[in-house]
Order: structure tokens, then C-alpha cells, then sequence
């Protein structure tokens, strides 16, 4: 892979609040044009890689190994200028809850202007508004016009997810994070969104960082799946390869404890003992060890990531990754036995 | 394993009596200077004993006043809500009081349900020394008794809910409405706020505590695959009214409504490609409110859009021949 054509990447970083270490050494590499999944459960440190990228840390926190890149040019998060040049221009963020990130008193016309502006501060009045049209259609606003002089609480849920989608876009930013774009919708509206989202990155050629929780959501929308664990990837995948071939038993064990894939099955849900260990206590290590029943003695010993496939697509920190994946495989085949 | 494989409501032996009656049940919201906006527009439908009834639909669909009526949170406009003998409806002040105790509710959020300054002992006996059930001692020890059943043991029972995580929280919540053995227990979302591998417990541990009290479940669900696995019989709910009910299995597997048909496509499908259902999307905006004339559905509905019939005539949630109820002119044409 060729650094510079990358459209993000990011080595070993590492993200502290105060003296907690919470991001504790992550890759992740993203091609042009290529969606990725990042899943975890809360405080696995999902949003918080999101964040890092955006330099929006919450107060406290700091990148404190590590770099990345956006587009081939390494991002200096200690340039505040720098970084507001980049943000929506290189890459943008879209939130969860479309309603606290828009501006109640300002119309969406002005918030949309604002953010052409702003990257764009020669063009005039009349190409900010042409181009604001254009972004609401782009994103299915009906009757853009007549709505640029409406305010946030005139639109549906649904719709103000798409208006923050044209603000994201609105730069042609060469990547695009969502972090649980569609948590606070409905399920048709939150069909109709990731429809839209997929159809213009596809057309734009926008590299995306999804974040979310939901299997589901990467599975349908996702070229590979990214999962986290107390502030590391445990393992990296393709999503085809996620339902039958994952290789790390947090991967494995998040899997069997979705209810859609256990009614299939007519199994059991199974859920996972005990919960995370807080930040401020990861254990030397594997930090899934202590809830693994797969772990051996060699665990306490943080494994490297393990490639499993010839791609070199597919890699799981596990020292047993191997025999979980051949469980995986196995375990699949049964559900594929028993659905026939 | 096999599902809890209770008798549907629709298939009922004909000698069972239900649990609860629910009869055209109208809730409205005035607005002012207008007509009121009916919430629950004849809402009927029955629940045996023993049994879990999932309710499902979108923001707006009234699953939640349809909660808050039967827990008799909010008095209903117009119907009846039978609990055995009792008509709900018509109860006020110690009288309700009384019938209460026979209902319970879990919420969905358990970081705002649960009285921060409180002990887990303390918030799990609550409820009994509400209602005056037992001698203090005796209180004590179901309580522990009913947290050590959902796995909470005793380093628990000093805990302050600050202490807990989401899971542990939403247990000592259940706790609270299970320690009074009541008839039936109606789950508001009781998994939506938590993580994926800790909603795989909850679920199967209120299914536990079914199976140990024989009580009986309303879960009120936004997410439809723990509807479809938790749940023996489905409503679906759609501005307001019932448009399909029946068995789970069937109503997920093969569902007869379009608006089910297009609800259970839409749901993000943990699977891989090749397995995963066809999306149907729906046309234009979710509606806030019902058509003047015709199936509230026709305005987005992929099967009656364009058609006459169901433009102006409104359809009656009709038997089906196996056991099902659905209000569609042209049901099954949309399938999944």
C-alpha cells in the first residue's frame, strides 16, 4: 500500500485524558473511496479515534504517540489554524443527533452557506446559494428553494440528518466520519438515509469512518469492519468474512450475542461475562483475557496482530486466532445446517 | 432451543380466559384551537396468561401512550382495558392503587429510573413497603432473593446505582417490578440503552424469570430482531392503529401488511449478503398524521399508492385464515 494514496491512515496512535491512556495504539488504514466500520461497545474508544481525527478532543485529552494522515499530508493537531482549514474541507464529521448539531436561530440556508463560506470566502452570495440548492438536492431535500429559509425544528428527523450530510459534503472532503449517523432515527428513515449516504460517497468518491454499534448497519454498508476493544482493534476484516470467519473471540462472542442471528438459529443468546475493565485498570496484555474463554497463559502477554488471510485483509490480535477462526468456520457451517 | 412455545393469542384455546382485554381503546392529544389528534385509534386486542406480546413501530405510532394507558399512567379517552375482572379504564385513586400492584413497568432508561441516593437493597424493597407486603425482615430477604435470581449477589445490595454498570442497573430496575410477582410486567425498550453483549442478558434472563413466575410481558420494542426472538405474538402499530397482529415467527417471517413487510426490510440485517433481505423503501416523509380518507398507510405505501380502493376506503383489521389480523385491502402482495 502506498502511504501517499491513502485516504486516511493512522499509526500507533495513541490518546490520553490526563494520565489515562484510552486509545492505546491503533492502525487503520483507509483506501479512496473505501467504507469502513469501526464497532465496539461504549468506551471501547470508537468515538474517541473519531474525535482524534476530527482535533476535536474533548478538554484534556491529547494524541500523545503516533500520527496521521488525510489525503497523503500528515495533519499537525498542535496548528489550530491548520485544523480549521481542514475540517470539512479534507475531512468532515457527521454526528448522532442531528437536532443539538444543527443551530436552532439560524436557518439551514445560512448553516449550509456558513460552511461553503468558509472554505470558499471569495464566492459570492448568489454562487453560495446556487450551491446550497445543489447540495439539498444532492441529499433528497424536497423543494431545496423554497426550504433553505426554514429552521432546524421545520425538519423531520430524517431530514436534518440529510441537511447535516450536505454540510459534510459541501467541500468535497476526501474523508467522511459518522459517528452513529442514524441511532436517533427510525428504522425506514434510517434505511432511507444510509441509502442516500451510500449512493454519493459511491459517486464522490469519498472514503467513509463509520462508527457505530450496530453489526447490522456495517454489515449491509461497510467494506470492512474495524472492531475495538478497551482502546485497540482487535480485529480487522472484511465484512464479508465477519458472520463465518472471525478470528477474535470478542468478534465472535459480540456476534453470538445479536438476537437476530440466534432466532435464525433458534439458539441461545449468549452474552459476555463481566463487563470492559475501566481505562484507568487495563490489565498487562490481552484486555479481553479476563472475559475470554479462549485465553491460555500466554494472554497476559499483549499478542501482535496476526494476519489470516493472503490479502493481508483480515488480521485479529489473538494468540489463538487460528483455532477461533476454525471454530468460527465451524460454528457457521452448523447455522448454515440449521437454517437449511 | 426451542422458543418459550406459548399459545398465540389469535390461536387461543377457545376455554383460556385472557389476562388482559384491551377493547377500542381512543387516547387523544388536543391541540389548541383544533380538533384533538387521536394517538390510539381503536387499539383492540387480547394477552394470555404466560405469554410475551411485542409491540412494534416508529416514533409516533402510539406504542408508548398504548404503555402508559394500560399501566393507566395516562386515562384513556374511550375503551376498555380489562386485568382479569377489573376494568382498568374505570378505576381512580386507592382503587387503582390497589390493581397496581398487579402491573408493573420497566423503563427503558435505567440511569433515570432508579433514585441515585438509594441503596439496590433499599430500591428493590421499596416497592414491596409501598404496597405493604410482608414484615421488614421478610421484605429484605425477597428482595435479595429477587436480585440474586438476576445474578446480582450480596456484594451487591450497597451499591448506590452510580456504583452499577448499564446492564447491572437495568437488572436491579427489573428486580423492582419482578419482586412483586405482578400479572403483567410491560418492558418499555428495556434493552435500547444498553450494549449489544449486555442486552443478550437481560433478555434472557427476564425470559428466566417468565419462565420461574409465570408472568406475563408487554415489550413495547424498537429494535425488531429482540422483538422477534423475545416475543410469541406481534402488534404492529402504525399512526395509532393496530395494522397487523399474529404470531411472531409469522408475522417476521412472512408478514402480511406492507407497512410490517416494509418495517422488518428496513431493519439493519446482521447477515451476510447473499442471506440478507430485500430493502423495500418507503416513499416520501414519515407521515405525522392520518389521510382524511382512505388506509392511513396509502400515502406511502408501495402496494396502495396509486390505487382507488385504498385512497378512500379505510380497511378493518380482518381474521386472516391462519390466525392472523391485518388491515390491508391488498394483504401479502408486498412481501419480503
Amino acid at each position: 500500500m502506498n502511504a501517499e494514496q491513502l485516504a486516511l491512515d493512522i499509526q500507533h496512535l495513541k490518546i490520553s485524558y490526563g494520565p489515562v491512556e484510552v486509545i492505546r495504539g491503533v492502525d487503520i488504514q483507509v483506501q479512496p473511496g473505501e467504507k469502513i466500520g469501526i464497532v465496539g461497545e461504549s468506551g471501547s474508544g470508537k468515538s474517541t479515534v473519531a474525535l482524534g481525527v476530527m482535533g476535536l478532543l474533548a478538554e484534556g485529552g491529547r494524541i500523545t504517540d503516533g500520527s496521521i494522515s488525510i489525503a497523503g499530508k500528515p495533519v499537525n493537531y498542535e496548528d489550530e489554524k491548520r485544523l480549521n482549514a481542514m475540517r470539512g474541507k479534507d475531512v468532515s464529521l457527521v454526528f448522532q443527533d442531528p437536532l443539538s448539531s444543527l443551530d436552532p436561530v439560524k436557518s439551514i440556508g445560512n448553516q449550509i452557506a456558513e460552511a461553503i463560506r468558509w472554505h470558499n470566502p471569495r464566492m459570492s452570495r448568489r454562487e453560495i446559494r446556487d450551491r446550497a440548492i445543489q447540495l439539498l438536492t444532492a441529499v433528497g431535500v424536497p423543494d431545496p428553494a423554497g426550504k433553505l429559509s426554514q429552521y432546524p425544528h421545520e425538519y423531520s428527523g430524517g431530514m436534518r440528518q440529510r441537511v447535516l450530510i450536505a454540510i459534510a459534503i459541501a467541500n468535497d472532503p476526501a474523508v467522511l466520519i459518522a459517528d452513529e449517523p442514524t441511532t436517533a432515527l427510525d428504522v425506514t428513515t434510517q434505511a432511507q438515509v444510509m441509502e442516500l449516504l451510500d449512493s454519493l460517497v459511491e459517486r464522490l468518491g469519498i472514503a467513509v469512518v463509520l462508527v457505530t454499534h450496530d453489526i447490522g448497519v456495517v454489515a449491509e454498508f461497510c467494506d470492512r469492519v474495524l472492531v475495538m476493544y478497551s482502546g485497540r482493534v482487535v480485529e480487522q476484516v472484511r465484512v464479508e468474512d465477519i458472520f463465518d470467519r472471525a478470528a477474535h473471540p470478542y468478534t465472535a462472542a459480540l456476534l453470538d450475542s445479536l438476537p437476530s442471528r440466534a432466532a435464525e438459529a433458534h439458539g441461545e443468546l449468549k452474552w459476555i461475562p463481566g463487563s470492559p475493565p475501566p481505562m484507568t485498570d487495563v490489565p498487562p496484555g490481552c484486555a479481553f483475557a479476563p472475559r475470554c474463554h479462549w485465553a491460555v497463559e500466554e494472554c497476559s502477554v499483549q499478542p501482535a496482530a496476526r494476519v489470516i488471510d493472503a490479502q493481508k485483509l483480515h488480521t485479529a490480535e489473538c494468540h489463538r486466532a487460528e483455532e477461533v477462526q476454525a471454530a468460527s468456520r465451524q460454528a457457521g457451517g452448523e447455522k448454515e445446517a440449521a437454517h437449511a | 432451543m426451542p422458543k418459550v412455545s406459548h399459545a398465540h393469542a389469535e390461536t387461543e384455546p377457545a376455554d383460556a380466559a385472557p389476562l388482559l382485554d384491551v377493547a377500542h381503546l381512543h387516547h387523544s392529544y388536543s391541540r389548541r384551537g383544533g380538533a384533538g389528534y387521536d394517538v390510539l385509534k381503536d387499539v383492540s386486542f387480547q394477552i394470555f396468561p404466560g405469554q410475551s406480546v411485542g409491540v412494534v413501530g416508529e416514533s409516533g405510532c402510539g406504542k408508548s401512550t398504548l404503555a402508559r394507558a394500560i399501566l393507566r399512567l395516562i386515562s384513556p379517552h374511550a375503551g376498555s382495558i380489562r386485568l382479569g375482572e377489573t376494568d382498568l379504564v374505570r378505576l381512580s385513586g386507592r382503587a387503582l392503587r390497589h390493581e397496581r400492584r398487579r402491573l408493573q413497568m420497566v423503563f427503558q432508561d435505567p440511569f433515570g429510573s432508579l433514585d441515585p441516593r438509594m441503596t439496590v437493597q433499599q430500591l428493590v424493597e421499596q416497592p414491596l413497603h409501598v404496597h405493604h407486603i410482608g414484615e421488614k425482615k421478610d421484605r429484605r430477604s425477597r428482595a435479595a432473593n429477587m436480585l440474586a435470581d438476576l445474578g446480582l449477589g450480596e456484594t451487591f445490595l450497597d451499591r448506590l446505582p452510580k456504583q452499577l454498570s448499564g446492564g447491572q442497573r437495568q437488572r436491579v430496575a427489573i428486580a423492582r417490578a419482578l419482586v412483586l410477582d405482578p400479572e403483567l410486567t410491560v418492558l418499555d425498550e428495556p434493552i435500547s440503552a444498553l450494549d449489544v453483549s449486555v442486552q443478550a442478558q437481560v433478555l434472557t434472563l427476564l425470559r428466566e424469570e417468565q419462565r420461574k413466575l409465570g408472568t406475563t410481558y408487554l415489550f413495547i420494542a424498537h429494535d425488531l430482531a429482540a422483538a422477534e426472538y423475545f416475543c410469541d405474538t406481534i402488534l404492529v402499530l402504525y399512526l395509532g392503529q393496530i395494522v397487523e397482529s399474529g404470531p411472531a415467527t409469522q408475522v417476521f417471517t412472512d408478514p402480511q401488511h406492507p407497512y410490517s413487510a416494509s418495517l422488518i426490510s428496513a431493519a439493519p440485517d446482521p447477515r451476510p449478503a447473499g442471506k440478507r433481505r430485500e430493502r423495500i423503501v418507503l416513499r416520501g416523509e414519515p407521515q405525522a398524521q392520518r389521510p382524511e380518507r382512505g388506509c392511513p398507510f396509502a400515502p406511502r405505501c408501495p402496494v396502495g399508492f396509486e390505487r382507488e380502493k385504498c385512497r378512500s376506503e379505510v380497511p378493518d383489521l380482518t381474521p386472516t385464515d391462519d390466525g392472523r389480523r391485518v388491515a390491508c385491502h391488498y394483504p401479502g402482495e408486498l412481501s419480503i
